[in-house]
């Protein structure tokens, strides 16, 4: 009983990071139904921001991993996906998997492949103890700070004009914008957000690992998109849902499973996600929004 | 107020309205009518910046608005309700209203109450979800969210389609009412007999041409003229 509340433990941690990176993909989606598969590399980029800065205050470092991601998400919405907007849903992937090349090009290009090691936060290196449980600051800082991400965002979309009209672009953007809504400007503000969602992302990511290389960001984010697929693409509750659930299957996967298979334990558990999505293809939580692109 | 002048439309080189020419004077009820695939949305879709003409002018106060975004066109005072009502289902009543501010007026508490107090069903479901309303509170829905923006011109497409007649009869009494209040219209209609009544004039749209405009009394006159466009029922 007590290893499994360890388990718990971990698997909410795991599940609140997928589920920060699966908003961000989810928020794009929404609005864009384009799956920014360069978001994974935000992270990459965020994280390469802590990595230069390791040695200046925590704040400006965290700040840094914050900044970098959004300023990179608003770059790439305006010279990359705002151009090819009225293409076809085919040309926005490829598109965003150009970005994806480039910004590890980038990298590569201007620093290094070799993974650098960082020790960001080392006060969240440490854990305490509560009724025999050992639990990471880290792990509280990873929760807490998700929590109050999806507070601060459904408070955004539900009380903010501009939330109510990105929620009104993400199911009909053409009459959204027949209404006046700004299509240029509620885009932008999307990435923004996503943007934001990576740098999280990125910041805990990188404390919890203390590695960053140029393709840190690829296992992320298909890990992510596994979620919002699981939760139902497009649904911003769904992919928080699909989070959480893909990362207790993966913790307790490898908790339970025996050790002469533990090769095996990623095959198991996306054996488990094409057994809901066998159920459930449309996903489990579906969106009402209407498959209208800009 | 609004001048559109040898308007020329295509898709993909099949030509949907050929040098349409017509005109909204200020505080006008303008009828647009003709038969299915007639043009009659093309017009309007065109004014709003849905579609690219090919060629012709419009000219909303002066200024020409081929080529606008339609959140601009939106933002110049131009309020389209297209056909469909497009509600946001996903949204409240309240929060549908709200986008009724999106083209750039302030929130003012008094016309905020006055639009409201013509519509009280919206009144009575304002929390609620917008996806529960009937088919004629959605049109109430979307023509108070219109006219919320405080437009210049309002621009309805086929608002009766769909609805019950009683509903159809408080409808077209409201837009009465709307001219008298001098909001200036432009309404699409299948509904020929009816709009020929409420409008100044009424413009009759077939194959894409302007076929005939008038008044009620010039186009009762040529009754021939509205049964081979509109057919005996209307």
């Amino acid at each position: 009983m007590h290893a499994f509340f360890q388990h718990l433990i971990d698997s909410v941690t795991v599940g609140s990071l997928y589920a920060v990176m699966g908003l961000s993909i989810a928020l794009v989606f929404g609005i864009m139904r384009l799956v920014n598969f360069a978001q994974g590399d935000l992270v990459m980029v965020g994280a390469y921001g802590s990595a230069v800065f390791s040695h200046s205050p925590w704040i400006l470092t965290l700040i840094i991993v914050l900044v970098v991601p959004i300023a990179f998400a608003l770059i790439i919405e305006r010279v990359a996906f705002r151009p090819v907007r009225m293409a076809s849903d085919s040309t926005l992937l490829v598109t965003s998997f150009a970005v994806s090349y480039l910004l590890e090009s980038l990298v590569l290009l201007f620093l290094s492949a070799t993974p650098r090691g960082v020790n960001l936060a080392p006060a969240l290196g440490h854990s305490f103890q509560v009724a025999g449980l050992f639990v990471p600051w880290l792990d509280v800082a990873t929760v807490s700070s998700t929590f109050v991400l999806l507070l601060a965002l459904s408070w955004f979309l539900s009380k903010t004009r501009t939330g109510v009209f990105m929620r009104a672009a993400a199911e009909d953007f053409t009459t959204a914008r027949l209404m006046g809504v700004r299509a240029n400007r509620i885009i932008a503000v999307a990435f923004a957000i996503s943007g934001l969602l990576t740098g999280v992302t990125a910041y805990l990511t990188v404390s919890k690992t203390g590695q960053v290389y140029p393709t840190m960001g690829i296992n992320l984010l298909l890990v992510a998109f596994v979620a919002t697929t699981i939760g139902g693409l497009g649904s911003l509750s769904g992919a928080v849902l699909g989070g959480y659930i893909l990362g207790a299957i993966t913790i307790f996967i490898r908790a339970y499973f025996p050790a002469q298979l533990a090769n095996f334990t990623q095959a198991f558990t996306y054996l488990i996600v094409i057994a809901i999505l066998v159920y459930r293809p449309q996903g489990l939580l579906t969106s009402r929004t209407n498959r209208t692109r800009v | 107020m609004i001048e559109i002048n040898n308007l020329c439309v295509s898709y993909r080189k099949v030509p949907a309205l050929v040098d349409v020419s017509i005109s909204v004077g200020q505080g006008e009820l303008i009828g647009l009518i003709g038969p299915n695939g007639a043009g009659k949305s093309t017009l309007v879709k065109a004014i709003a910046g849905l579609v690219k003409p090919t060629s012709g002018k419009i000219l909303f106060d002066g200024i020409n608005l081929r080529g606008k975004y339609p959140e601009d066109i939106a933002r110049l005072g131009v309020s389209f309700v297209p056909e469909g009502r497009h509600i946001f289902q996903s949204l409240s009543v309240a929060e549908n209203l709200s986008l009724g501010y999106a083209s750039g007026r302030g929130y003012d508490e008094a016309s905020h109450e006055a639009v409201l107090d013509q519509f009280p069903a919206l009144r009575r479901y304002y929390n609620d979800s917008a996806a529960g309303l009937s088919g004629g509170e959605q049109q109430q829905l979307a023509l108070a969210r219109a006219l919320l923006a405080k437009p210049k011109l309002l621009i309805l497409d086929e608002p009766s389609l769909g609805l019950a007649p009683l509903v159809i009869e408080s409808l077209f009494s409201t837009l009465q009412k709307l001219r008298t209040e001098g909001v200036t219209i432009l309404l699409v209609e299948q509904n020929a007999s009816r709009t020929i009544a409420i409008s100044d004039r009424t413009y009759i749209l077939g194959g894409g041409r302007i076929r005939s405009e008038g008044t009620a009394e010039q186009l009762l006159s040529r009754k021939d003229m509205i049964d081979v466009y509109l057919g005996k029922r209307s």
